[in-house]
């Protein structure tokens, strides 16, 4: 591929969030809270590292690069926005940034389906029907716990991970020459106001009330070149296995 | 340099992709089900090399490798071609409207998977009641929900 180091690093930091947020996700497999859950869990984590795969095969030649690439990079050449880092240890939290990211998510790939670029169209084009499930999924589960949420930890994890979601919208520092390009014609400021909308329309439908006030954490990102707290242990337990024997062919 | 007909070899290319079964579907085809979108055959320095277009079904399938690994095995078998390349291509999107009637009628008959009817509707492959419900959008793979007939009280996968 012969793209610009601005739209690559656009596509790293989309790629580096799938790639997390699915592997995050992944440590529900049999503990998720009821059976039918576990495997619908299981499947979004699943298309989620499937898309990673996919943009990072656009970011290399040599598909057989992939597991160094996506696991063996220097904690500062990660692009994450920090919701795709953080480990969520209560349901409540995992539910609630699945939603959150997934509401994003899908508005990433609506604006790369409309790319001249022929390849991220077309997994844009089969990202969007996947997401038109983890969205379906979100809302079928949101809406009935929020029936439900007497104890209001529902409505705490919003008010906790909102902000800490905003941060998907944190541009990496070239963005603007990517959107010269006219690789993508919307914004990560354009997408982020789309998805407030949408988030609280959301919460307004549920039935939920629910307010918070940013956590500073587009700042803190700087452009996502910061990793969160904890990235380091999970990065250590993303190479674990491979790190066992980087030669080996699995 | 082969001296066997280029087309000619499009065609054993073609029926030996056709001869790989899904993993989760022993007896239905990768071809049936709609995964082969594209079958060329180029001139390497060493003699002809096919090169097979797949497209997911899903794209966190986790059969994704097998299957490739599998096309390649199909196809460098045959004599008149010297290597197989596999790729997956990034389009177009796959959808239940690429599976042939008879990848269709096999996972109804020997797995109990059906598809939602053009009228949304599904009809259970045991008892043939209409008055099937899905229950869960996610089932044991990337492309089956699970259904369940109150007619005869089945469990019933459907394709998605």
């Amino acid at each position: 591929m012969t793209y610009s180091a601005a739209v690559r690093d656009y596509l790293l930091a989309f790629a580096d969030d799938e790639h997390l947020v699915g592997a995050r996700h992944t440590s529900w497999i049999g503990l998720g809270p009821f059976l039918e859950e576990d495997l619908a869990f299981c499947s979004i984590a699943q298309d989620e590292l499937g898309h990673a795969i996919g943009l990072y095969g656009l970011l290399l030649a040599d598909v057989g690069e992939l597991d160094t690439f996506a696991l063996l990079r220097a904690s500062q050449d990660y692009r994450s926005c920090w919701l795709a880092e953080i480990e969520c240890r209560d349901w409540n939290d995992s539910l609630v940034r699945h939603w959150l990211y997934d509401r994003a998510e899908a508005l990433r790939w609506e604006a790369l389906a409309a790319s001249p670029d022929a390849d991220i169209a077309a997994l844009a084009a089969r990202a969007q029907r996947e997401e038109s499930f983890h969205l379906a999924h979100a809302d079928q589960f949101m809406s009935r716990v929020a029936a439900n949420d007497t104890s209001g930890r529902i409505v705490d994890s919003i008010r906790r991970l909102a902000p800490v979601a905003a941060g998907i919208w944190d541009a990496t520092a070239a963005e603007s020459d990517v959107l010269a390009e006219g690789f993508v014609t919307d914004s990560s400021a354009d997408l982020a106001a789309r998805w407030n909308d949408q988030i609280r329309a959301d919460i307004a439908r549920w039935g939920l009330a629910a307010e918070w006030s940013d956590a500073g954490v587009v700042a803190a990102q700087q452009h996502r070149t910061q990793r969160s707290e904890g990235f380091d242990a999970f990065h250590d337990d993303l190479q674990r296995v491979l790190s066992l024997d980087t030669a080996a062919t699995w | 340099m082969s001296s066997v007909p280029a087309t000619t070899v499009v065609d054993q290319v073609r029926r030996a992709v056709a001869s790989v079964d899904d993993p989760e579907y022993p007896g239905v085809s990768i071809a049936d089900l709609g995964l082969v979108e594209t079958i060329e055959v180029e001139d390497g320095s060493d003699g002809p090399v096919a090169v097979v277009g797949l497209i997911p079904t899903f794209s966190g399938c986790p059969a994704l490798d097998m299957i490739a690994t599998d096309v390649q095995h199909a196809v460098t078998a045959l004599t008149d071609v010297r290597d197989c390349d596999v790729r997956w291509l990034s389009g177009p999107v796959w959808s239940t409207a690429r599976m042939s009637p008879a990848a269709t009628a096999s996972l109804a008959d020997q797995y109990t998977v059906v598809l939602r009817r053009k009228d949304g509707g599904l009809r259970c492959p045991v008892c043939g009641s209409d008055d099937v419900a899905v229950q869960s959008d996610a089932g044991p793979t990337r492309c089956r929900a699970i259904a369940w007939c109150a007619s005869c009280r089945n469990p019933v996968e459907v394709m998605r």
